[in-house]
């Protein structure tokens, strides 16, 4: 089973293996916690265990969700990608299926195969609505407004022919 | 300006059409009968620090038409399903120097 992602997300996963979202917070939250544990053995306090159990179930866990396939992220012929493509873990594997995920299901009531993800059967237009949820603002509704060109690579003046959507979000 | 649509961290965000039944007698409230991937969210524009800004995304076929070229396969949406009723994971902190874990 594949899972697709924007290329870009795959920069800090290490080597071949794809690891969960928010490396970031993640990274921090280890580093914080080390801190927290140093500071625990020099100046020690009733909660001494409470932080080392949590050191360890946080370094401990395991965030690999697969293995890169390709990570593409270049301009061509005018058009703009930044694709991410990766091999999941059987342990992780999931359907298509938007009702398992709470943000959908408690929003909408769908059909037996309506929450089902499918190719698009036409084309999108300017002006249809169009929705995501996405790990750092959630569920958002927007609307495709246009097709414009931006300069990706100022250094170089670069021109994409790119597809835009969303001016504003409603939650 | 609304809630923001995308920001930062939201990169590989599947666009879903939500398609309803055409004959509801409430549109909000009609069952959804189709819901179409139209794209992968990438990137957000942004002119200046604070005003507009759009979400970009690459179209779907645009996707598959590069998968195709690059890995000499076609990608399938059709999964078999699974039994479990909610998809479970677990939320370890939130944010800087944050470890608290639920």
């Amino acid at each position: 089973m594949l899972g697709l992602t924007a290329g870009h997300d795959l920069i800090e996963s290490s080597g071949e293996i794809v690891y969960a979202p928010a490396n970031k917070p993640y990274a921090e939250a280890v580093k914080s916690i080390d801190i927290r544990v140093l500071d625990e053995q020099r100046r020690p306090t009733k909660d001494q265990k409470k932080w080392l159990d949590m050191q360890l179930k946080l370094k401990n866990c395991n965030r690999g969700l697969g293995t890169i396939l390709l990570q593409d992220i270049e301009t061509v012929d005018g058009e703009r990608f930044d694709l991410g493509v990766f091999a999941v873990d059987p342990s992780r594997c999931a359907d298509n299926r938007l009702c398992k995920i709470p943000a959908y299901r408690v929003r909408y009531s769908f059909s037996d195969e309506g929450d089902k993800l499918s190719w698009p059967e036409n084309p999108y237009k300017v002006g249809e609505s169009v929705v995501k949820a996405g790990i750092q603002t959630g569920f958002t509704s927007g609307t495709i407004i246009d097709k414009v060109a931006i300069n990706w690579d100022l250094w170089h003046l670069s021109r994409s022919e790119m597809y835009l959507s969303c001016g504003s979000g409603n939650k | 300006m609304g809630a923001m649509f995308a920001d930062a961290g939201d990169s590989g965000s599947a666009l879903v059409r939500l398609i309803r039944e055409v004959d509801a007698p409430v549109d909000e409230e009609a069952m959804v009968v189709k819901s179409e991937l139209v794209g992968i969210l990438f990137a957000i524009v942004q002119e200046r620090e604070v005003g507009p800004y759009v979400a970009t995304f690459m179209p779907i076929e645009s996707v598959m038409a590069r998968v195709r070229d690059k890995l000499q396969f076609d990608i399938s949406l059709e999964v078999e399903d699974r039994t479990e009723e909610d998809w479970v994971y677990e939320e370890l902190g939130k944010g800087i120097s944050m470890f608290d874990l639920k």
